[in-house]
């Protein structure tokens, strides 16, 4: 199994193998983290741009660690979405970027589909570090590698995401990829949070937090944006933690083994109850380790896929189908 | 086609050897046309050999009126570098549309008679497709004052309508369709209830849920349209109902019809051939509004179409240029191309597919139309204006925004493969449009005689 694509764009366009090979080699990257020296060759030479056109504090920061643990040179880019539309479209700005030979380009972009847009314009690899209220897709396989440490085969695992589905990329990738992966996935907050039709990407929905809680292996805590009850989405902050924040009670209705995740930044008190957080279920400091291991096995990957892109003229030359690949981890 | 631009040009001819597409009448016959002083002088299975006419031979092909488009942008005046009179009147010519009407959101606004003067004096001058605007109903599109309509159709407008926006005052709505009964003049809605599409890119549904896009749900459409439909059963006002594209409107709008209510109404060529699922690839050529719905809407509008709900089809032709359109889908504007490609996408969805009639499927973008507005186009009759199209139904074409001859390519079938295209255009019995059997496209100006109608 290897993995063939250009870019990183969703876990829509994944399969269950994919994922699977991306999860499996940051299993093993995740050791070099460990390490006292916490360093490989495997990217030397190759320069990444971050392209972050939304604030981003640990998305940005993990990304940028895996590639300096990868020995990449990386160049940081920050930019409101208001100089866009000060002028410059995105993909002049890449265009500009890549001109000075840059290899691979990890974007976080408030329009959903913007990654999807300039993978199709630019030759070099795109990884989606989160498109507006698309996807996330490193945030779902972190996620995932999370879920799959503490519970090992997540099929039929009771995965349940509470909170605000309509605006979370997080939630999307998780549904796709949980699902993807056998999982039952159960999505849980106020109806009018919840997208239309979202049953068809696989997901149940429940709006009672008690119901949705029961025998759950996994309960995953989204941030309440504190903007949503402007435009009539909700009543008040207190309303939504009424009956939406997840606390010390609902543990007890969970799996025995299960386990309390959250993408970041929590709103403690709001969607998360104190106790919940920081108690012995919680795994969300071990998320945050799983990312830098999981965009390390994108970068890896991607810059291995893009290597065969372009020294095969025909996709006809298959690489070896070796049990999982050589990263480069003995000659650090 | 040779000699076809010199003959046609010399003012009296006939045109034999034609499949005579008459949709009003619903046939289809071997037949030859006489045109004199650029009307349909006489129709008769052949030339009668009086008066040593030229004979131009039209090798077998169809020749039907030419279309009648009530459903355009043509950017002018204030966005002439998205499309100019003269620029959409090429494209007219290119996909056989021999009158079409455009709509008032200009900069500034066509809400006033020396606005409606100025485009009819551009496009007689471009003299390549008869134009007629639709004017303002409110004063700046704004939904505040209404604007002089009387003046503005003594001027030479077509019908009323804000098109691109909605009259969002239902009692401003309900006075303008009470003051258009003065001359049974057309208003046209564009009918959108703002708080349900506001910051919307696409449909609400499977699709916007999948790929993370805020929707617009088909009840923007429909509650708007129910509102409409309201006004119009109580003011008696003649209400047309502009792209619809939602099989709940489309069933709001039959029961209206069946309650005796003066509506009409049009859909557009992308409602019939795309769906929501084909913006899957975020794909800005795809985006419009109101947007690409679901394969059940597209259902609705079918059967719409073929029991007479909804009565034509109008390409709501917006362009727009690559810098606007070659960008997120979330910050690229709302619109697509549509002149070039009618005919063929009535033919390749309606009539190819078996669904209906050739002089049926034609009478949508031809004859209905017209009579809508109350123009004396649109039909193959002695005495119309020699306003034709001769078109080959079965050559099929791959479509390239590249090729077009709008001033912008942005077309929402680009790469697709369509059935049907234009061999010939006349306008006032003279060739504006020729495309010979090698592909080379002659465009020849006429500049017309502008004539306004009687009030």
């Amino acid at each position: 199994m290897t993995y063939s694509r250009k870019d990183l764009l969703d876990l829509a366009s994944c399969s269950a193998d994919e994922i699977n090979l991306i999860l499996d080699t940051a299993e093993r990257f995740r050791a070099v983290s460990e390490r006292e020296v916490k360093k490989v060759p495997t990217l030397r030479g190759y320069t990444i741009v971050n392209l972050f056109f939304e604030n981003s504090t640990r998305t940005r920061i993990s990304f940028e660690l895996a590639e300096k643990r990868l020995s990449a040179d990386i160049v940081n880019f920050s930019a409101s979405t208001s100089s866009v539309s000060k002028g410059e479209t995105l993909l002049d700005t890449v265009e500009n970027l890549l001109a000075m030979k840059i290899d691979m380009v990890v974007m976080r972009h408030g329009a959903s589909g913007a990654p999807h847009f300039l993978a199709k314009h630019i030759p070099v690899s795109v990884i989606n570090a989160g498109d507006g209220t698309h996807e996330h897709p490193t945030q779902g396989l972190l996620d995932m590698l999370t879920m799959r440490r503490s519970l090992g085969d997540l099929k039929g695992r009771k995965i349940v995401i509470v909170g605000d589905i309509l605006h979370s990329r997080v939630a999307r990738s998780n549904v796709i990829g949980l699902t993807k992966l056998g999982a039952e996935v159960v999505l849980c907050g106020p109806p009018s949070l919840i997208p239309v039709e979202i049953d068809k990407l696989g997901a149940k929905v429940e709006f009672n937090l008690n119901r949705a809680v029961e025998g759950a292996d996994v309960v995953n805590i989204l941030r309440l944006q504190k903007e949503r009850q402007e435009g009539g989405l909700l009543p008040s902050l207190r309303a939504y933690s009424r009956d939406w924040k997840v606390e010390r009670h609902h543990l007890d209705m969970m799996a025995e083994s299960g386990i309390i995740m959250h993408p970041g930044p929590m709103n403690r008190g709001v969607e998360i109850a104190q106790d919940v957080a920081d108690g012995p279920r919680s795994v969300i400091l071990e998320q945050v380790l799983n990312g830098v291991a999981v965009r390390m096995a994108i970068l890896y990957l991607l810059s291995e896929s893009s290597k065969r892109l372009r020294n095969t003229d025909s996709s006809t030359t298959e690489t070896p189908d070796t049990d999982l690949p050589n990263i480069g981890l003995e000659s650090a | 086609m040779k000699n076809w631009s010199k003959d046609s040009a010399e003012g009296r001819y006939w045109i034999a050897g034609a499949r005579l597409v008459d949709p009003v009448a619903g046939t289809v016959s071997e037949g030859a046309i006489k045109v004199e002083e650029g009307m349909i002088a006489d129709i008769a299975a052949k030339p009668d050999g009086k008066g040593k006419l030229p004979v131009l031979d039209a090798g077998g092909l169809c020749l039907a009126p030419g279309l009648v488009d009530m459903h355009v942008h043509l950017r002018e005046p204030g966005h002439e570098y998205r499309e100019t009179v003269a620029t959409g009147s090429r494209a007219a010519a290119r996909g056989g549309v021999t009158t079409m009407t455009c709509m008032p959101n200009t900069n500034p606004v066509i809400d006033n008679a020396a606005l409606v003067r100025h485009i009819r004096e551009q496009a007689s001058r471009a003299g390549l497709c008869h134009v007629m605007p639709i004017a303002a109903i409110t004063l700046d599109l704004k939904s505040k004052r209404m604007s002089d309509m009387g003046e503005m159709l003594a001027a030479g407008a077509a019908a009323f309508s804000d098109d691109g926006r909605p009259v969002t005052d239902a009692s401003l709505m309900r006075h303008a369709l009470e003051m258009l009964r003065t001359w049974n003049a057309l208003l046209i809605s564009h009918s959108e209830d703002l708080n349900l599409s506001e910051g919307g890119h696409m449909h609400e549904g499977p699709a916007s849920t999948r790929l993370g896009l805020k929707g617009i749900p088909r009840e923007a459409e429909d509650v708007a349209v129910d509102r409409d439909l309201r006004l119009a059963r109580m003011t008696g006002g003649r209400l047309h109902i502009a792209h619809v594209s939602s099989g709940n409107s489309v069933e709001s709008i039959r029961r209206a019809k069946a309650d005796g209510v003066r509506v009409t109404a049009e859909t557009a060529p992308h409602y019939l051939l795309l769906t929501d699922e084909d913006l899957y690839s975020y794909d800005s050529h795809k985006k419009m509004n109101p947007p690409l719905r679901e394969q059940s809407d597209q259902d609705a509008l079918l059967a719409g179409l073929l029991d007479g709900t909804i009565d034509c089809v109008a390409t709501d032709h917006a362009p727009h240029t690559e810098i606007d359109k070659k960008r997120e889908l979330a910050y690229a504007p709302f619109g697509v191309i549509g002149l070039e490609t009618s005919l063929a996408a009535v033919l390749t969805r309606l009539v190819h597919t078996g669904m209906m009639e050739l002089p049926r499927a034609m009478a949508l973008v031809t004859a209905k139309p017209a009579e809508i507005l109350g123009l004396p186009v649109g039909r193959l009759e002695k005495g119309c204006p020699a306003d034709l199209v001769l078109f080959d139904p079965e050559e099929t074409w791959t479509v390239r925004g590249a090729e077009m001859a709008s001033l912008s390519a942005n077309t929402a079938f680009e790469g697709m493969e369509l059935k049907g295209r234009v061999r010939a255009t006349l306008l006032d019995g003279q060739l504006v449009f020729g495309r010979d059997s090698d592909g080379v496209e002659t465009f020849t100006s006429r500049p017309w005689r502008d004539e306004l109608p009687v009030i």
